[in-house]
């Protein structure tokens, strides 16, 4: 399989605090691999760091091959490499189906157009509609976001991020702060996933985790402490040592 | 995501298209119930258009001024009621229409509304270019000041340039407009108001347009989270930059009248207050409607009129009830509208 996403030696230094010290990373297309570590190794920082929210200090990004090292997040979005965040970043006085929208219309380039309504836009709205549908957020269609529940709008941001009909998608942390019930919806929806989107998954619950990836890279202290499929990782001494606390 | 990559002009079909999954009545949501009818719109526009022929004198006056400032209103609600911009100098593009206008006919004698509005348009989009570019790369109050800083510089260039503007005196003798065809001049105030008629109601037309359209959309969006919408692929200062010279172009319309309506113009026109008052009639009637700032327009100007007839303390009452309307009435006029329709059902 091609090799769709290649860290080299990526770091990042905030002054003298080296949150990454040098990731090594290469992911296929249409793998699920999974980032764990504890709390402060720096995995965010390694999203921010792909999508373009931050300059890394010294290292390449490429994808499928290309250096995209420190291009701004709108030009990586456009590349097909879209995220969520960890906190959830929408519009929140905006409809469920206009945060989608606002989206699709980006991705598809009719953002810009200013005379015909944007109910005119069918290819854009029947797209909007099927996210919604396949995230099942469909029945909240016309509510405003901040009265969604919170596990609503973890979904949203996955339905946002999809809008894009990336290559590549970034999920910090998708079923954070979510009731059980919530969660286990959530790793439904996300091994619905189509295949030949390739995944990167940030995530604490090992539920989620094992379930999920294909491969899991290990971060700890901003350093890849291992990186292998999830029997492996499972098995690996030094992260029963620091992480699965075994 | 199996999307199937369809051309742009597949997007723009008007009705189903027949491969796409069949469309349930209820796929575009908000259509039912929040599709604004037209029929208002035509109906407050026959009125407008029928009333000079019922009434004339005092009241077509006043009436006049209100579509004036209700343009202005509006041309301020697409930079802050739309892409949240705190502009505090919208004066400046209401002043540099004022005076041109006023310079072009005192001055040069050139009376013509084609060439007026073209200079106009000309001179408001190419500050509002530079202007904006400038102030988009601050945020809130650093922005507020910069566009009154602007807007100060103009008001000085009015004060002082004393042969060009007519100094603290201000600029008499501007001559009502001759039409696109020579000859033919909106002279008697029917015909005045009926070409600020026109004006105003194109323009509502095509901001209209523009709100409601995919870059409308936008302008809200960013406006809600303009991180998100960075990171979302929008290219945010652009989109930033084109609302602000699009209001400061429709804010330098609205001068253009201004200075035919009034056949002078003063300082006062650019001064600060002035943006404050649009930033009133903006608030008062709504911001981020469209038809808010002119219901504001038209209430602040009503009041102003009705107040000041009754007493000269009149800046004092009107201070208490914007006061009021801020604190306690949020989304303006229309939000009072929505609330009590939405109360009715």
């Amino acid at each position: 399989m091609a090799e769709i996403l290649r860290l080299e030696q990526l770091a990042k230094h905030f002054s003298s605090l080296q949150v990454l010290k040098g990731i090594n990373l290469s992911v296929e297309a249409g793998e699920r691999r999974a980032i764990i570590g504890p709390n402060g190794a720096g995995k965010t920082t390694l999203f921010n760091l792909i999508s373009g929210e931050l300059q890394p200090t010294s290292g390449r990004v490429l994808v499928e091959g290309r250096d995209v090292t420190g291009k701004p997040p709108n030009q990586m979005w456009a590349a097909g490499l879209s995220r969520t965040f960890q906190k959830n970043n929408l519009f929140f006085q905006l409809t469920t189906y206009e945060n989608v929208r606002l989206a699709m219309q980006a991705h598809r380039g009719y953002a810009h157009r200013w005379f015909r309504s944007w109910r005119s836009l069918h290819g854009v709205n029947d797209q909007t509609r099927d996210i919604l549908v396949r995230l099942e957020l469909w029945g909240r269609r016309d509510d405003v976001v901040k009265n969604l529940s919170y596990g609503e709008q973890r979904q949203l941001e996955v339905a946002i991020a999809l809008a894009a009909n990336p290559k590549l998608l970034l999920l910090d942390e998708p079923t954070a702060g979510m009731s059980p019930a919530e969660t286990a919806r959530t790793i439904e929806m996300l091994a619905a996933l189509p295949k030949e989107l390739t995944v990167l998954i940030i995530e604490h619950d090992m539920d989620a985790v094992f379930s999920l990836a294909d491969r899991i890279a290990v971060l700890n202290y901003g350093e890849v402490l291992a990186d292998g499929t999830p029997d492996d990782v499972k098995r690996d001494p030094k992260v029963q040592e620091v992480y699965l606390g075994v | 995501m199996a999307q199937s990559p369809s051309s742009p002009a597949a997007d723009e079909s008007q009705g189903p298209s027949g491969a796409a999954p069949a469309r349930d009545p209820l796929s575009l949501p908000g259509l039912a119930h929040k599709r604004a009818s037209d029929i208002p719109y035509a109906v407050a526009f026959l009125a407008l258009l029928v009333f000079p022929f019922v009434t004339t004198g005092y009241p077509l006056t006043v009436l006049t001024e209100i579509l004036v400032f209700g343009l202005f209103a509006m041309s301020l609600d697409v930079i802050l009621g739309y892409t949240g911009l705190p502009s505090f100098g919208h004066a400046a593009f209401f002043g540099l229409g004022a005076y041109g206008t006023a310079v072009l006919s005192a001055k040069l004698g050139i009376s013509n509304l084609g060439i007026s509005l073209l200079a106009i348009v000309g001179l408001t989009v190419v500050a509002a270019a530079v202007l904006g570019w400038l102030a988009i790369r601050t945020a809130g109050v650093y922005f507020l000041m910069l566009t009154l800083a602007f807007s100060q510089m103009i008001f000085a260039a009015a004060q002082k340039w004393t042969p060009l503007t007519g100094g603290s005196n201000g600029l008499p003798g501007v001559r009502r407009p001759t039409l696109f065809v020579p000859g033919l001049v909106a002279a008697d105030p029917r015909a005045f108001y009926l070409l600020v008629l026109a004006v105003f109601a194109s323009s509502f037309f095509l901001l209209h347009r523009l709100v409601t359209s995919p870059f409308g959309r936008s302008l809200i969006g960013i406006r809600e989270n303009e991180v998100r919408m960075r990171a979302m692929g929008y290219n945010v200062k652009a989109y930033k930059l084109t609302a602000f010279v699009i209001g400061g172009a429709f804010g330098g319309i609205a001068g253009l009248l201004y200075a035919y309506f009034n056949n002078f113009v003063s300082p006062s026109d650019v001064y600060w207050t002035a943006s404050g008052t649009v930033l009133l009639m903006v608030l008062i009637g709504g911001a981020g409607t469209l038809v808010g700032p002119v219901l504001g327009a038209a209430f602040f100007l009503l009041l102003q009129n009705a107040l000041s007839s009754l007493t000269e303390r009149w800046p004092i009452i009107l201070g208490a009830v914007f006061v009021i309307f801020i604190m306690f009435v949020r989304n303006g006029l229309v939000g009072i509208w929505t609330q009590v329709s939405a109360r009715r059902g």
